[in-house]
């Protein structure tokens, strides 16, 4: 305990004396955690929107009408189909929808096209959704040639398609993206930290030479770290809370309206939650590491 | 703390048991630079050695190889009856707590002051705080600078900064006290008032081993004399002048 108060002032006072050295390790720090943050915020957000466009690929089964074929698919052959799906392991659920409810949602979304219309045109349909969105081409493929009863598959073979590719880059951007943000960030940070520490190497050589063991000079410096990492990340997580109440709605409010309800970045006390833990660890680590070079006197 | 027991074996007056023995010891630099060759001395505990030699004899080295700073290529020193090739690297602080160093260029912490400084030695060993300020008075009063406990640095002048280092080296009262040059950056008056200081340091029983190239002050001490020359012992006189 005494020996904690120890490393408290001399902590304290090394901040107050050095203070642009201080000042410039946790501006490091600030600016290394809030783009990690605007990173971790936009890259959750955009892998959970990828997530959910994946979600709305699906197959539509349509069955024969009188507009197609000649009369409307015999509820054994719509049975027959049913059965053939949910043999299938690619499919995760079906949802049959009726013509009469298809006629609904058409007058909902399309309503001046519905009001033309006499009596309905529209055939009974299955939508099949698949356990992962890259397996509709197999249960697509497994519905050739069309059974009895079927007038087409469709499943925006190219559609699709495109959705799966630009999910898998952009994902592949933001890991990689991320990684490199780590890494300068961490190395920007031990470097800001090995300057500071390097202008006081001579208070570390008088340290040994009065018989101050490693770990004694070591806290001071460590302390001071996590006190730097602490206060930037803070403020940080502030300025990116401001950030996300004031700008983020303005920019981006027909965006993520549009995406749909399922579509969220982690939540904010998450991403807080890691940058406060990431700035104490770098700040800590990164005096830490720092030091050992210049402990060996 | 083993520190405590460390400190007080060394600090009893042991008798017959030499304070710094230098046994044989070779010190190369890589690739093939030798500092040191075959060097063997024995200093007793209470004894006043000067240290002589011209800039690159090996003064630095010997004293580098006391605090344990450097690893001798050859040969064993002893210090306070430690074997310093067999102490562990973490006892290394414990050693160097018995050993005060008193350098030329004094190495005080500019951003502290004359009373801070020398606390500082104590607070590293974990001293209690009432220990700390019932010390620093003292051993600051012993060296003649109770007026300026809150001066700092560079408000003082070249001597009374050494006088701080000294009061720094000295508030543990170690068995030895190591000096490098301590009068190399003051002038001949104040360089006497350091030695008078060093002397009466000398008289209560520590051992001074004293780098130096001040031939007046040498020869003016009649003490022991160690001479170096090119890594080599080239004198050890019981009381020698400077050469």
């Amino acid at each position: 305990m005494e020996r904690f108060k120890l490393f408290v002032g001399e902590a304290t006072r090394s901040i107050f004396a050095n203070l642009s050295t201080t000042v410039a390790a946790t501006m490091t720090v600030l600016i290394g955690m809030f783009l990690l943050g605007l990173f971790i915020a936009l890259g959750s957000w955009v892998v959970s929107w990828t997530d959910h466009v994946k979600k709305e690929v699906e197959v539509k089964v349509y069955f024969c009408a009188p507009l197609t074929c000649d009369g409307y698919a015999k509820p054994k052959e719509i049975n027959a189909v049913k059965e053939q799906l949910l043999a299938m392991p690619e499919v995760k659920n079906i949802v049959f929808v009726s013509r009469e409810k298809a006629l609904e949602r058409m007058k909902k979304q399309t309503p001046e096209l519905a009001q033309n219309l006499v009596g309905n045109p529209l055939p009974d349909a299955y939508e099949v959704t698949p356990n992962r969105a890259e397996d509709v081409d197999i249960i697509a493929g497994n519905l050739q040639p069309a059974p009895a009863g079927v007038d087409k598959v469709d499943y925006a073979k190219k559609k699709t398609n495109r959705i799966l590719k630009v999910a898998g880059i952009i994902e592949l951007v933001f890991l990689i993206a991320a990684f490199l943000l780590l890494i300068a960030s961490t190395i920007l940070i031990a470097n800001t930290i090995r300057l500071s520490i390097f202008s006081r190497r001579r208070e570390i050589e008088v340290m040994k030479l009065v018989g101050a063991t490693n770990w004694f000079v070591r806290g001071p410096f460590m302390l001071e770290g996590l006190i730097c990492g602490f206060v930037g990340s803070v403020v940080a997580v502030v300025l990116l809370f401001i950030g996300q109440k004031l700008a983020l709605p303005a920019i981006f409010s027909n965006t993520i309206k549009n995406a749909g309800t399922d579509v969220h970045a982690w939540s904010f006390g998450l991403v807080a939650l890691i940058l406060v833990a990431a700035g104490l660890l770098l700040g800590a680590l990164g005096s830490g590491i720092t030091l050992r070079r210049f402990l060996k006197i | 703390m083993p520190s405590a027991a460390v400190s007080e074996t060394d600090a009893a007056p042991a008798v017959g048991r030499p304070m710094i023995v230098f046994d044989a010891v070779t010190k190369i630099y890589e690739p093939n630079i030798a500092a040191l060759s075959e060097v063997s001395f024995t200093i007793e505990r209470g004894e006043f050695v000067f240290l002589v030699g011209a800039s690159g004899s090996g003064k630095s080295t010997m004293i580098r190889l006391m605090l344990k700073e450097l690893e001798p290529t050859d040969g064993r020193i002893i210090i306070g009856g430690r074997e310093l090739g067999r102490l562990q690297r973490k006892l290394i602080p414990l050693l160097r707590r018995n050993i005060g160093c008193v350098f030329q260029d004094f190495k005080l912490l500019p951003n502290r002051t004359a009373f801070e400084n020398v606390a500082y030695a104590l607070k590293v060993q974990g001293e209690p705080k009432r220990e700390i300020r019932a010390k620093v008075p003292e051993v600051l009063n012993l060296v003649g600078l109770s007026h300026k406990m809150s001066s700092f640095p560079d408000e003082l002048s070249g001597g009374e900064q050494q006088r701080v280092s000294i009061a720094r080296a000295f508030v543990n009262h170690p068995p030895v006290l190591i000096c490098d040059e301590p009068t190399g950056n003051l002038d001949p008056d104040t360089s006497v008032g350091i030695m008078q200081l060093l002397y009466r340091i000398n008289q209560t029983g520590t051992t001074i081993v004293m780098a130096t190239h001040d031939r007046e002050m040498v020869d003016k001490m009649r003490r022991r004399v160690i001479a170096l020359e090119e890594g080599k012992l080239l004198r050890d006189e019981r009381r020698g002048g400077y050469g």
